[in-house]
């Protein structure tokens, strides 16, 4: 082997190894490289392994968040609506008091019938002596006590004294029957009245109200 | 060739194939080195893609809420509209026909009183 060739041969041990060396660390790169890229893969396949859970749970958390909107709607409106009706009930209730004080200012022969009629009610639901507390407008209506008592003994057999208190009737109209002893009053007046028959007027003014 | 010749030769040849063992076996170190190294980016590269994927989906979740509060809110919107709508209609039905309603309540109390006929 001459010297050239001896120097040929050295060179390509030297070359062979280097280019092993450089082929093992290639391989440890691309086997790192594919690492990180199965890493990547494996991160986000294991996170959407949770997706149908966080939407089943989102899908409940919404229906709960619909219903509870929904159900504060719903009682908002409700009050709402309430609040309207109750509105308007107690603005026909306050027209209603207003007509009655009307008529009986206009039609004081109708008036009159109307005070004897609540008048002979309230004695027949105390059944003694009474007095009658009125309006002191409503005392120079000269109410005939006499043929009342009269008309109360043939109705319920029952003989009473009736007579006027001094004490005067704070109210729209109407009258208050109280037994002499204090112990039973009958409020008759127009207020009395229509509370009396409040729930079947709420009835009659919202059908009314709402028909076409 | 002599012998001395020779023994020169054989010389520089296992002279060069140790150079070489070095050079795989420093190659060899530095592979594992970058294999150790890869394992630590790896770990960090599937977190990275998991937070990311996470925050994606999370994303998700919250659009799926918020829809689901835009509808319902909307559909609120509506009922409380109608009502108002109804409670107007109220208004506007007693301004009109309140006094009237009031009048025919009265004739009707008073005849049951036995004072109209």
């Amino acid at each position: 082997m001459t010297e050239e060739e001896l120097g040929r041969f050295l060179e390509r041990i030297r070359a062979d190894s280097i280019h092993s060396a450089n082929t093992i660390i290639e391989e440890a790169r691309r086997k790192v490289a594919q690492r990180i890229e199965e890493s990547i893969k494996q991160g986000r396949e294991d996170a959407f392994k949770q997706r149908e859970d966080m939407l089943r749970d989102a899908r409940t958390k919404s229906m709960a968040l619909r219903n509870r909107v929904l159900s504060e709607a719903r009682l908002k409106a409700n009050a709402i609506r309430l609040n309207a009706v109750n509105r308007a009930l107690e603005s026909i209730l306050h027209d209603v008091l207003e007509e009655f004080i009307e008529w009986s200012k206009n039609d004081r022969i109708g008036y009159m019938e109307l005070l004897k009629n609540l008048i002979i009610e309230g004695i027949e639901t105390i059944r003694e002596d009474v007095e009658l507390i009125l309006k002191e407008e409503d005392l120079k209506l000269n109410l005939d006590l006499t043929s009342l008592s009269r008309e109360v003994a043939d109705k319920i057999g029952v003989n009473v004294k009736v007579t006027f208190s001094k004490e005067k009737l704070d109210a729209a109209g109407g009258v208050v029957i109280r037994s002499v002893d204090g112990r039973i009053v009958v409020h008759n007046t127009f207020e009395a009245i229509i509370e009396r028959f409040k729930r079947r007027l709420h009835s009659r003014i919202l059908k009314m109200l709402l028909e076409k | 060739m002599s012998n001395g010749e020779i023994l020169s030769l054989l010389e520089k040849i296992v002279k060069v194939e140790d150079e070489a063992k070095e050079v795989l076996e420093e190659a060899r170190r530095k592979a594992e080195e970058i294999i150790a190294e890869g394992e630590g980016e790896a770990k960090k590269a599937y977190e990275k893609s998991y937070r990311e994927t996470m925050s994606l989906l999370e994303r998700e979740v919250e659009e799926v809420l918020e829809k689901a509060r835009r509808e319902a809110e909307e559909e609120a919107g509506k009922i409380i509209s109608e009502a108002e709508e109804y409670a107007k209609k109220i208004d506007e039905r007693v301004h009109v026909k309140g006094r009237e309603i009031a009048k025919t309540l009265v004739k009707e109390l008073l005849r049951g009183m036995g004072v109209l006929k």
